[in-house]
């Protein structure tokens, strides 16, 4: 008995110290592993490695940014970027994870509304001290720059932005006997020429659409265009401003022409790519981002046909606004080697990569530069897109109002489904985002 | 001597028992119930994982009960999926059992194919469904359009949304199928011939009943497991249906 409790004894003392060498020598790697990049600050040619974190996977994308990395890489000799893809569902969840454990990737791409947000809870890195005296804000947009500051000091650098443009089948709208070269510039037109362009059974069976605002474009980018207000922005919540009441009974009053079963029923076949309504011909007029060019250009047979124009106005002399949103690109708060992650961001906004990207990903860019470039700006609907910048908002989330669309977009639900006017739902939202926003300034 | 004596005995075993017992112990203690408990403290206070944990009181479930507009209508859309889904799997699933617990040739075929469902998942199953059930040319609604039913837009009509979620997971009870019929061959043949003797009838009917008294611990734990995955099981609709 008493040979077997030593024995295990022993046995215990063995496995519990083996534990703890290796642990010590993991701690060891570490020690070294952080070592060299001392060393490479202070001259020593020893390479600092980086963990960039995407969600470019795609086909598409994945080749244009693995391209500008190695670049990269090419051009100096002391940082070596290593590109980690990670599903747009799981890339922020998990660097907050990395951010919390206090092992966080060197950059990543984020959302460009809510730089501020992540400055204020920790979780990003100000850039204060790497950028210096140099002028780096005067390469980007300003309004994307702004978006980067928290109390003054950015903490992200732009990286990509959107707008949102009118697509216009012209083959269809030739068919309907509408002029193919007068896209639809008021609400009011836009109504009248889907009208012409619907192909509706007798029965109410939609077999080709004009247009739909929810279906075709989205309400929130209805209620903004009519004003011009973001839902909420730093001077207050703007929900129920009287232009967004009448944009959201202009958006129903489609639905009860229409009618609700009509358009489930329409939208319940449709996909992407060759399974888009716009793509399939089914659909005469489209609002989407000008990337949805790529599908058009890759999937529809003749892409001279499609147009490209501004949003239509709510009504003559209240603007085609339209809004955006984009990414940054920056250094997880806690990162190992922020001078050298600034580094390779300040590559990723310059000209060189910036123009990469927009050629071949077919992106509006925040680098004010390879934007405009010439070479990039003969594409015609490039250049669309480029021009309609100028009528749209980018408007980071306020501090105090981080989730306010889980007020908004139940009671707007309400009102597409028939159980609420827009003013009561409209009224409403605007009431809980303004009692958010007092509650968390306090 | 004594004092040794019942050290070296009783208490060494304790001792032995308790540290076989601690792995599990120290995972339920770090990876259970701490988890637990510093969550329900966190509920209590405005934290972010990164940068603040003040206490703010009841002001988290104020605006869970009182402002959060999706709330009760959550509750309510799972509380009905429960109650429907329940007795609707638990009934169907001993049905096919008992059907697939005859003995006639082929059965492996049939039980097979009943299984198969569960077996697939994910994605490619729920993209199916979409073509399945779409309002035009889905195998469903056309089936309904032979006997002059205009079928309805299951994944798009908020009233049909919930019953198309219930209808497509009946298509893969499987796995509650496979362990009913697992229990009811565990039923000796004895009962059966016992049952035949005392004047049952035919044979299907007699069973619930022996197979009930056989084998009651199992339904419960079954029964629990499956409530507690309904009320769980949300993420998989909303997937499907978002």
């Amino acid at each position: 008995m008493k040979a077997v409790k030593r024995t295990s004894l022993a046995l215990l003392t063995l496995t519990l110290s083996a534990g703890a060498v290796l642990a010590g020598c993991s701690s060891k790697n570490d020690a070294s592993g952080s070592a060299p990049s001392s060393g490479a600050s202070s001259g020593k040619q020893e390479k600092v490695t980086l963990d960039f974190w995407t969600f470019w996977g795609s086909t598409t994308r994945r080749p244009i940014i693995e391209k500008i990395i190695s670049d990269f890489n090419a051009s100096q000799d002391h940082i070596v970027v290593k590109h980690t893809y990670l599903p747009w569902g799981d890339i922020w969840t998990k660097e907050l994870a990395q951010v919390a454990a206090g092992n966080p990737p060197d950059v990543i791409v984020n959302d460009i509304s809510t730089v501020a947000q992540r400055a204020q809870k920790n979780q990003n890195t100000n850039l204060k001290s790497f950028i210096g005296s140099e002028d780096i804000k005067s390469r980007f947009f300003p309004e994307l720059w702004n978006t980067t500051l928290y109390k003054g000091d950015a903490y992200a650098l732009p990286f990509t932005t959107d707008t949102r443009v009118m697509f216009y089948n012209k083959a269809l709208f030739k068919e309907a006997g509408l002029d193919p070269n007068k896209p639809p510039a008021t609400w009011d037109e836009l109504a009248a020429d889907a009208k012409k362009l619907d192909k509706i059974g007798s029965d109410g069976k939609i077999e080709r659409l004009g247009f739909e605002p929810n279906l075709a474009a989205g309400w929130d980018l209805f209620l903004v265009n009519s004003d011009g207000l973001a839902f909420v922005d730093d001077k207050g919540a703007h929900i129920n401003t009287p232009s967004k009441i009448d944009a959201l009974n202009y958006i129903k009053s489609w639905e009860d022409r229409l009618g609700k079963k009509n358009l489930d029923a329409f939208q319940a076949g449709f996909g992407s790519k060759q399974n888009d309504p716009f793509i399939s011909g089914k659909l005469a007029i489209k609002i989407d981002v000008g990337t949805f060019w790529t599908q058009i250009r890759d999937f529809y047979p003749k892409k001279e046909d499609i147009g490209i124009a501004p949003l239509p106005e709510f009504k003559p002399g209240t603007g085609h606004n339209s809004v955006g949103g984009g990414f940054v690109v920056e250094i997880p708060k806690g990162a190992k080697h922020p001078k050298e992650s600034y580094e390779f961001m300040k590559y990723l906004t310059d000209v060189a990569a910036q123009k990469y990207w927009a050629q071949y990903n077919f992106d509006n860019v925040a680098n004010i530069q390879a934007s405009n470039d010439p070479e990039l700006q003969k594409d015609p609907v490039y250049k669309a897109t480029v021009d309609n910048l100028k009528y749209t908002k980018v408007t980071p989330v306020p501090l105090n109002a981080p989730d306010f669309r889980n007020l908004l977009n139940p009671e707007v639900d309400a009102v597409l489904l028939g159980k609420e006017s827009p003013k009561d739902a409209l009224d409403k939202a605007q009431a809980a985002v303004e009692n958010l926003m007092k509650q968390n300034t306090k | 001597m004594n004092r040794k004596k019942g050290f070296s005995l009783e208490r060494r075993e304790k001792a032995w028992g308790y540290l076989f017992v601690s792995p599990w112990v120290f995972g339920f203690l770090v990876f259970t119930a701490g988890p637990l408990l510093f969550s329900l403290y966190a509920s209590f206070t405005n934290y972010d994982i990164t940068s603040q944990m003040d206490w703010i009181g009841l002001r988290n479930f104020h605006r869970m009960f009182k402002e959060d507009p999706l709330f009760w209508i959550s509750l309510k859309n799972t509380l009905f999926y429960v109650v429907l889904m329940v007795p609707l799997t638990t009934l169907s699933s001993v049905t096919i059992a008992v059907l697939l617990n005859v003995k006639i040739p082929g059965m492996r075929l049939f039980r097979t194919m009943f299984y198969l469902p569960s077996v697939l998942s994910g994605v490619g199953v729920y993209l199916l469904w979409m073509q399945i059930l779409n309002p035009e040319s889905g195998l469903v609604n056309r089936i309904l359009a032979f006997i002059g039913i205009h079928g309805p837009a299951w994944l798009t009509d908020p009233n049909w949304t919930k019953p198309a979620i219930i209808f497509m997971k009946m298509w893969s009870i499987g796995g509650g199928m496979l362990m009913y019929l697992a229990s009811l061959q565990g039923v000796p043949e004895q009962l059966y011939e016992a049952a035949e003797i005392d004047g049952a009838g035919a044979r299907l009917p007699q069973i619930p009943q022996h197979h009930a008294a056989h084998d009651q611990s199992g339904h419960l734990f079954r029964d629990c497991h499956r409530l507690d995955r309904r009320f769980s099981d949300f993420p998989g609709g909303l997937r499907h249906v978002g």
